[in-house]
């Protein structure tokens, strides 16, 4: 009846708590309208980003797929497979049909085969652009490409003569048009783009053409086609709703063909996207209640303690309504509809709000990836806003209205010692502190572990608001001792005001709230960031092809000889995926361009190859070898059965071999010199061609023997000389620095360098096998930096660039490999140069791994590339997997976290306008009170100001502290990630930058706010002020 | 309506306070006719308020026997005081602003203080309640526009907005200039005289007083003594106890043994002396 004049009476109050409630009800709502744009955004983002893995590529084949004239389904029957219910959210079927064909021109000869494909598709036409000639219209005319027209010499008119590979048919085909597609890369191709095949013969392959687009009715004829239907989720259309039966089935598609009777296959990697979308969801449903809920709790905290001041106000009004003779419930139902309207108000209000906040995040945030949906859990969400709200009004007021009259009359409402530590707080402290266990015991992920914060910094508070009404006493008495009067007046005011403890309370969990907000961002983008220069490797990476060590290595030095813009790389990859890959790097560039290079290892110096001894490096056509033998024994090995084994010829010679390394493209030799025969003390010159006029290093000396002469011998090989057109002698080193190279198997016999004057003694058991020794440029076994995941034993290897075992000796490996961080071994590239060998193609990567500065030279690098003759494309840039990572469910989630921020700060600036609006009086009375006996208004001015400016700075570093503590806690719970991220550890270390500069900012902004409201009050601490009353 | 009767018996009242009991009324006896004026006098901590309290049934008697017209008071529920507070008994408490919803004006105020009343009773108009004030000109004026002695007034009207049988007022003159009291004071003996209504009210101010026809002052929470029109008169409890005019204690310190005699109608007390007496 009087409810309009009571809220315009008070429309501030009403104003406050509307605005309260606003902030419940948006978070309440926004919170599972975000995660469900979230959701919606990354599986749109995803579908749209891979249409190609997220197609259905259904292919039917003919029923006897070797001979024979049978056909396939036709196109429209694999429509059967599409599921009626996803057929509104797939894109229409894409039909096709092709055959693959060898054919010919009726002029060439009959050997000619040229491999291509006969094509057709759906609506195919208009997506060519036709440079002569027409569309095909009708049976066995085809459209060929412009590549194919300069290959093979096509143009319109000419007859082509196909067969089908493997079935029987085929037929004469007239060209009718040469197309180029408009974009290849179009959609509608679902790669299946017709150009890129065009060939001549490359050894092994033959060959080869674009397809040979047709009319539909050319597969009329027998041409064993098969049929294909393509589609796709359209990402707009799809909801998240539609993930569960999409996955289903895609996993039950190939089963339905059979049970159809269809000889069709699915190709589609969908159920991976699935997954990963699932996953981010996961992501989403966990830091967005992180986020909003954490700050609707904390509204509705504030909420409470607004009421609770703004039901004490109304006491006088209750006991008048109780004196008029309205019972208790009737003048709480009144007071109920009075403060629960700007409750409900504000509560709707806020779902517009939420609503409207939507409608920015998605159009800015989520780049309007996210339809407008209204999921169940908002109306939910608002509902169960609006009760708990209600709620607290109701609670609220029922502790005030069953207080009796005469308590209800009374100025000041009885209390109980304000030192004790009351029973609602004793409580508050206890589920806190229970929830702070179970969120530390429970190890799973969910809302209570995100709670640890607001519980740790609500706990502490507390318990130091009570610890610090007998403090500030002690404080008062003591600066009264002293003579300042301030500080004793305002630590005396702190005592005796048991509100404190609740200003203490809000504002250290605003502040928790704040700095596990700020930490929360900082190090998932801390860690976004990392990851991101992990998986990319550095800066950015150019993906090069190459088939030589030494033209790639001179390429890369003509261009940046001292390595300001990148470090290069080879990658040798085993055939089998369980076995280790070998990463070859220049330590010294890698550590100073790779990211966190210099963190990989310690052992850096170890890795590199060895300075000393020099290589021993020829230029010459030939080599020569003065050598002789020493007495030699034969040498029986013995069987596996012990028998004695059957008598052999003598053993006639021995025959020298060297390795050496090409200094021009890096390929290792083997030369062989004409057998040396075994005559003791006879020095015998051995000449052999070599092809190193464009220079060679020698790697290695070994004995090997005759074909027809294998028995095992036992003695020394004296070599006297080594020389060579450029130099008449050359110095082989110190015996010492020529090691035996590790031979697999049992008893393939020994070698070892001995030092005899000047010249190399090499003492051999050999049982038939070429024994050899490697000269010290390159180690034995070669330093590695192994992978964690894979079992290093000592028996280890590693591909080397022609794909033969490289033993390994582990290193102590630091952290995750870059971009190779699993079965990986990182060895040093110049080790592996020096031990040369024919890049194996098939398994060899040539990357350039760029720093900042090369990445913005990535252009002019690929440009002096191309000049060399090496083709290099731009094939990883960190920046893109960071910007990936930002559109991750997590990223999108956490960028909530300034609202934390902004909305822990205001609500506990609202805290403490309410405490001072209620509180406000009496303060003023009290200086007011203590000026008239003499107190100077300087001296109250101070009282007034630091006596809630103090607890307030201590609440803001203790809260600041818990969030921190918080932070580390809870985010370990916190899925920043959809993925483990294998090796590459979470770097969840406080980032005390931000911590410190959280911390800095809200002690400034809340003491301010404290400073300004005391200075309010002690200007109005007036004389007037004691009298004042309503007479 | 017309005026309810309070008749008290052995009347008392004990607070609770830091652990200790404080006898605020030990055992007051009076009894109070349908449409009598009456004043309670007494220094502050007599009791008076207390009194009042009871009789609004704000508080609720420790002992004795209290009768508000037809209630029974020691014996009602909560929701039996909600219906008389709502119906029978109006109460005026000390500081008009107490009395009043502070947005609301004059008549608005009337208003809200007949919410309550029960469906059967013919209500006054607010208008009619304010011109038994004098405040039918501001009925709807705000009460920051008006003096402090319309303020009172309107606390007054709040008071009788449903006429009750019994208006209880504690002080409602004070703070009030010498003007502002005589129009208060007026405007509850104009209420007094054309409603009926009972009225028991508090003052300190001896000028009110001695226009009352009949004050009871309370002292240490018994009744001292009853005034009519003027003269104070000691009252003989229902035990037979006599509390003696402050004069008379003078003479008579605590525990003097005094002989009491009949002499041809006068009652003579005689100081005995006593023992190791003076």
């Amino acid at each position: 009846m009087f409810l309009p004049q009571a809220l315009r009476y008070r429309w501030s109050q009403a104003l406050v708590l509307a605005g309260i409630s606003l902030l419940i009800g948006t978070c309440a709502v926004f919170a599972p309208w975000f995660a469900r744009a979230v959701e919606q955004t990354v599986m749109t983002e995803t579908l749209a980003g891979q249409p190609l893995t997220a197609a259905w590529q259904l292919e039917a084949r003919p029923p006897r797929s070797t001979t024979g004239a049978a056909t396939a389904a036709k196109p429209e029957d694999l429509d059967r497979l599409i599921p009626a219910d996803l057929r509104p959210i797939f894109t229409p079927p894409s039909y096709g049909l092709y055959a693959d064909v060898n054919w010919r021109r009726p002029s060439d000869p009959p050997q000619q085969q040229i491999v291509g494909r006969l094509f057709w598709r759906d609506g195919y036409c208009a997506q060519l652009v036709l440079v002569a000639g027409r569309c095909p219209q009708s049976a066995n005319e085809v459209a060929v490409s412009t590549v194919d027209q300069t290959n093979y010499g096509l143009k319109v008119g000419t007859a082509l003569r196909a067969t089908p590979q493997g079935y029987t048919g085929g037929g004469k085909l007239t060209v009718v048009g040469l197309y180029k597609p408009a974009d290849p890369q179009s959609t509608y191709w679902f790669g299946r783009a017709p150009i890129g095949y065009s060939h001549l013969v490359e050894y092994p392959d033959p060959s080869t053409s674009d397809f040979l687009l047709t009319d539909r009715t050319t597969f009329n004829a027998v041409w064993g086609q098969r049929s294909t239907l393509d589609t796709r989720p359209i990402p707009s259309v799809a909801r998240i709703d539609d993930l569960q039966r999409l996955r289903d089935a895609t996993s039950t598609v190939n089963g339905n063909a059979v049970e159809a009777g269809l000889f069709a296959q699915n190709t589609s990697g969908l159920i991976g996207l699935v997954d990963r979308v699932q996953e981010e969801r996961k992501q989403a449903t966990t830091i967005i209640p992180l986020v909003m809920v954490q700050v609707a709790l904390f509204g509705v905290v504030v909420l409470a303690l607004a009421l609770a001041a703004v039901v004490d106000q109304r006491r006088p009004e209750l006991a008048i309504a109780r004196l008029r003779g309205s019972t208790a419930g009737r003048a709480g139902r009144s007071l109920s509809v009075e403060l629960g309207l700007p409750v409900a108000v504000g509560t709707l209000a806020g779902a517009l709000t939420g609503f409207a906040l939507l409608l920015i995040v998605r159009a800015t945030w989520l780049h309007h990836g996210a339809p407008l949906e209204l999921p169940w859990t908002v109306p939910a969400a608002l509902a169960l806003a609006l009760v708990v709200g209600l709620a607290v009004v109701l609670v609220q007021v029922r502790n005030v209205v069953r207080q009796p009259i005469s308590g209800l009359l009374r100025r000041v409402v009885p209390r109980r010692r304000s030192r004790a530590l009351g029973l609602v707080d004793l409580t508050i402290i206890v589920m806190a502190l229970a929830g702070l266990v179970a969120a530390l015991t429970g190890g799973g992920r969910g809302p209570l572990p995100v709670l640890t914060p607001t519980l740790l910094a609500l706990a502490a508070g507390l318990a130091f608001a009570h610890l610090l009404l007998p403090t500030a006493g002690l404080v008062s008495r003591q600066a009264l001792r002293s003579g300042r009067f301030g500080l004793a007046l305002g630590a005396l005011q702190v005592s005796r005001r048991p509100a404190v403890t609740r200003i203490v309370a809000v504002v250290a969990v605003a502040a928790a709230l704040v700095s596990f907000a700020g930490q929360a961002a900082s190090v998932a983008e801390r860690n976004r960031d990392s990851r991101a220069g992990y998986e990319t490797g550095a800066e950015g990476v150019l993906a090069m092809n190459a088939v030589s060590l030494g033209d790639f290595s001179e390429a890369i030095d003509r261009v940046d000889p001292e390595r300001r813009w990148f470090t290069p790389m080879v990658i040798s990859r085993p055939p089998s995926p369980d076995s280790l890959k070998t990463m070859m790097i220049e330590p010294d560039s890698f550590r100073r361009i790779a990211y966190r290079g210099n963190q990989l290892t310690d052992e850096f110096g170890t890795l590199k190859a060895p300075s000393e001894p020099k290589p021993i490096e020829i230029r010459s056509a030939q080599l020569t070898v003065t050598a002789a033998t020493r007495p030699m024994k034969t040498v029986v090995p013995g069987t596996s059965n012990g028998q004695v084994p059957p008598p052999q010829e003598p053993p006639k010679s021995v025959v020298l071999q060297a390795n050496l390394v090409s200094l021009r493209n890096g390929a290792r030799y083997l030369v062989r010199f004409p057998a040396l025969p075994l005559v003791p003390g006879k020095p015998v010159e051995l000449r052999t061609q070599v092809d190193c006029l464009g220079g060679c290093s020698l790697l290695r000396l070994g004995i090997g023997r005759e074909p027809n002469d294998m028995t095992g011998v036992r003695g020394d090989v004296f070599i006297s000389k080594v020389a060579s057109d450029d130099q008449p002698s050359i110095a082989l080193g110190r015996a010492e620095d020529w090691q035996p190279v590790k031979q697999l198997g049992a008893d393939q016999g020994t070698i070892a360098a001995t030092s005899a004057g000047q010249g190399l003694t090499l003492a051999v058991t050999s049982l038939g096998n070429d024994q050899f020794l490697q000269y010290a440029t390159v180690p034995q076994v070669v330093p590695a930096l192994v992978t964690p995941d894979f079992a290093y034993n000592d028996t280890s290897t590693s591909p080397a660039l022609d794909a033969s075992p490289l033993p390994l000796r582990k290193l102590d490996l630091n952290g995750p490999v870059n971009r190779y961080p699993d079965h990986t071994a990182v060895v040093d590239l110049e080790t592996v140069r020096r031990l040369g060998g024919t890049v194996d193609e098939s398994t060899t990567d040539f990357e350039l791994w760029l720093n900042a500065e090369g990445l913005a030279n990535a252009q002019n690098i690929i440009d002096q590339l191309g000049k060399a003759g090496f083709a290099a494309e731009l094939a990883d840039r960190r920046a893109d997997r960071i910007a990936s990572y930002g559109r991750s469910a997590s990223a999108l989630a956490l960028q909530l976290t300034p609202v934390v921020g902004v909305a822990g700060w205001a609500l506990a600036i609202v805290v403490l306008l309410l405490m001072v609006v209620t509180s406000w009086r009496s303060r003023a009375q009290d200086y007011a009170s203590l000026r008239i006996t003499g107190v100077p208004a300087s001296t109250t001015g101070r009282a007034a100001r630091w006596e809630q400016t103090g607890p307030v700075a201590l609440a803001v570093l203790l809260g600041s502290v818990c969030g921190v503590v918080g932070a580390q806690v809870a985010l370990p719970m916190i899925p920043l990630f959809a993925d483990a991220g294998g090796p590459i550890p979470l770097e969840l270390d406080t980032n005390w930058l931000v911590a410190v500069v959280l911390w800095l900012a809200g002690t400034v902004v809340l003491t301010t706010a404290t400073l300004l409201l005391g200075t309010g009050v002690n200007r109005r601490a007036g004389y007037s002020r004691i009298r004042e009353e309503l007479t | 309506m017309s005026g309810l009767a309070i008749s008290t018996t052995g009347l008392v009242h004990i607070y609770r306070a830091h652990g200790h009991d404080v006898a605020a009324l030990s055992g007051i006896g009076i009894t109070v006719r349908p449409g009598e004026l009456v004043g309670l006098l007494g220094p502050s901590g007599a009791g008076k308020s207390t009194l009042l309290q009871l009789c609004g049934g704000l508080l609720t008697p420790s002992a004795g026997r209290l009768q508000i017209g037809e209630h029974n008071v020691a014996t009602m529920t909560e929701a039996e005081l909600d219906r008389m507070r709502a119906g029978d008994v109006g109460i005026v408490l000390q500081g008009a602003g107490r009395n009043l919803i502070p947005y609301l004006t004059p008549a608005d105020n009337v208003r809200y203080a007949q919410r309550a009343a029960p469906r059967d009773r013919q209500l006054p108009s607010p208008a009619d309640v304010l011109e038994l004030v004098g405040l039918r000109e501001h009925a709807d004026a705000a009460l920051t526009s008006l003096t402090p002695g319309q303020i009172q007034l309107c606390a007054v009207a709040v008071g009788i907005a449903t006429f009750p049988g019994l208006l209880l007022a504690d002080e409602p003159t004070s703070q009030l200039d010498h003007h502002a009291r005589d129009e208060v004071l007026a405007a509850i003996r104009t209420i007094n005289a054309e409603t009926g209504m009972t009225v028991l009210l508090i003052t300190h101010d001896p000028e009110v007083a001695a226009t009352l026809p009949r004050t009871i002052t309370i002292r240490d929470g018994r009744i001292a003594s009853e005034g009519r029109s003027g003269e104070e008169y000691a009252v003989v409890a229902s035990d037979g106890s006599l509390p003696l005019p402050p004069h008379v204690a003078e003479l008579l310190p605590a525990g003097t043994l005094v002989q009491v005699t009949t002499d041809d109608g006068e009652i003579r007390l005689t100081a005995v002396e006593q023992e190791g007496t003076q």
